[in-house]
């Protein structure tokens, strides 16, 4: 049986328009979220969302996304993150990009930057193996804090936990991955 | 490497742990439309009532990208410290779907600072016989571990408070198909002492920890279990608290399952799936039974991974509006659980000084529950929302 986002994706191969409202429907509000944790702007949020989708529009016919969700929120995060930058040439941005960095910062102080800057996809690689290591929910909270930049409650509210356990979760994988990267060599 | 390199390479990671983040239910309560399996027995001796459980849950994730799951049962009666220096590493071995052995790994992490003497007591120990003795609270050992599966083993539950647990944990694709099986016999009383209640329990809603409502005798417990399900992995099983019951009327003729109070044995009607499991919780001076069955029915009829809820038990006291008794939930639904006054929102009933329960996980509805023994007039309302 076809799948929704099989659907989706044969009707944007084959240019039909109503698939662009169908993927608005499905992922539209986990992408909407996004953007508005990176831009905290709603009409910023509604552009970032109107892009990320025409961008899908083009590029999903060249190059089909096995895991639909997850292509738009990756789109979605890269378009609110450009955008973000954009708009913190002029001041610092609002959201929770800030907040996140600075965590990410306590993991990886900047003191620490070397010369060489590792390739990314290696970084990359080098953290899904890393979240494979972790139990599903741990990994599920680390993504949703860094990866989607949900805000510390919104996690706490689709896990049924405390904002403070959600904190104390964070920190001790962020932990766990300063360890982790240090033994692979990256710190 | 910079910080932001991270930041950039979080938005880079492999696609399939960014769908099942996204696809997460969104609020754990949601997870007890997906397999939870409990069984319990009641004991009844003189006018008190024990209970005992035991715990089957999934451990896979929607795509089965989770390979293993983490919990630990560890008392920890003295302290709130929180420390990872008790984490370790345990690889045990799955079935997969497919039939193939998978070994997995899976690290615990004690969330408490135990004692040292606590420690020892507390560490994974060989499948099989736990040493038996003459146990007294003091010397009560806690144990976590591998039950042999298919040989029975015997432990010790609890120690020092309400509770001590082991945990049976199955593979999701397995749950379905061959839900946990135990035999409980709560075979021998040890001892009973006073118990003046000193644990903590949480009003969700306002965050105030309440006083114990546990107070009465408690009985220490020797149980025997036997594993009889190929793809149960751990037995989580608890000793509790009893208060007095009215015996016999809380078990209509249309329930679930049955406790034969003389020989404190559970025991299924023949009409029930074997994979029906229950818990059951008691109130004061009255004996709810909530039933829980995570069956294979769903599937039979082409309709997915259902879960029935079955209210039995004096349920014109648990549900206001005296509705039906099966509650069906379906994957993507969402469900309030509402007890008595309380919303429950947060999975840890107990304090964490206590038990170490992995947040978020699929035990909201039953320490829910427990929470809730000091309600004078308690109700359970449950309510469904289409995703």
């Amino acid at each position: 049986m076809q799948t929704k986002d099989q659907q989706i994706i044969e009707q944007i191969i084959g240019r039909d328009e109503r698939a662009l409202d169908a993927l608005s429907e499905a992922y539209g509000a986990v992408c909407r979220s996004i953007a508005r944790n990176i831009l905290g702007d709603s009409a910023d949020t509604e552009e970032v969302l109107n892009d990320a989708l025409f961008k899908a529009w083009n590029a999903i016919p060249a190059s089909p996304p096995a895991h639909l969700q997850a292509y738009m929120i990756t789109l979605t995060r890269r378009i609110a993150l450009d955008r973000c930058k954009w708009k913190q040439r002029e001041k610092r941005g609002s959201g929770e990009v800030p907040l996140a960095l600075s965590e990410l910062e306590a993991c990886i102080p900047a003191q620490e930057t070397v010369e060489s800057v590792c390739d990314r996809n290696a970084l990359a690689d080098a953290l899904n193996r890393f979240l494979r290591t972790l139990p599903a929910y741990k990994r599920r909270i680390f993504i949703e804090r860094y990866t989607m930049l949900m805000p510390e409650e919104e996690i706490a509210e689709r896990h049924a936990m405390t904002p403070a356990a959600v904190k104390m979760q964070l920190s001790r994988i962020r932990k766990q991955l300063r360890a982790y990267l240090e033994k692979e060599g990256f710190l | 490497m910079k910080h932001t390199d991270l930041f950039e390479a979080m938005g880079e990671i492999d696609n399939r742990y960014i769908e099942d983040a996204a696809s997460h239910p969104q609020h754990s309560l949601m997870r007890f439309a997906r397999p939870a399996a409990i069984a319990a027995a009641v004991c009844i001796v003189g006018s008190s009532a024990y209970l005992v459980y035991g715990i089957v849950r999934e451990a896979v994730s929607q795509d089965g990208m989770q390979t293993g799951y983490t919990d630990s049962a560890v008392y920890a009666p003295e302290t709130t410290d929180i420390s990872e220096e008790f984490a370790e590493t345990t690889t045990y071995t799955t079935v997969a779907p497919t039939g193939v052995p998978e070994d997995r790994s899976e690290t615990f992490y004690w969330e408490t600072t135990l004692p040292a003497e606590t420690t020892e007591t507390a560490s994974t120990v060989p499948a099989g016989e736990i040493p038996m003795g003459a146990y007294t609270p003091e010397n009560m050992p806690e144990v976590v571990f591998f039950p042999e599966i298919g040989k029975p083993f015997r432990f010790s539950p609890g120690s020092g408070d309400a509770h001590g647990w082991l945990m049976a944990i199955a593979e999701e694709p397995v749950l379905y198909d061959n839900i946990f099986d135990a035999d409980i016999d709560l075979d021998e009383l040890m001892w009973k002492e006073h118990y003046a209640g000193d644990s903590e329990y949480v009003d969700f809603e306002t965050g105030e920890i309440l006083p114990d409502p546990l107070y009465g005798e408690r009985y220490f417990i020797k149980t025997t279990v036997t594993i009889q399900n190929v793809n149960a992995e751990w037995l989580w099983v608890s000793n509790g608290i009893g208060e007095t019951v009215e015996t016999g009327e809380s078990f209509p003729d249309d329930a679930l399952c049955r406790t034969e109070y003389d020989g404190s044995w559970i025991s299924f009607p023949d009409d029930v799936p074997t994979d029906v499991v229950y818990q059951t919780l008691d109130f004061r001076n009255t004996f709810n039974f909530r039933a829980i069955a995570d069956t294979d029915i769903g599937k039979q009829h082409g309709l997915g991974n259902l879960v029935y809820c079955n209210l039995i038990g004096q349920p014109e006291k648990m549900i206001p509006d005296e509705s039906g008794y099966w509650y069906l939930f379906q994957p993507g639904d969402v469900v309030t659980y509402e007890i008595g006054s309380v919303i429950a929102k947060r999975a840890t009933a107990y304090t964490e000084r206590d038990y170490h329960i992995p947040e978020g996980e699929n035990l909201v509805p039953y320490y829910c529950l427990c929470t809730d023994y000091g309600i004078t007039k308690p109700y359970i309302k449950l309510n469904m929302t289409e995703p």
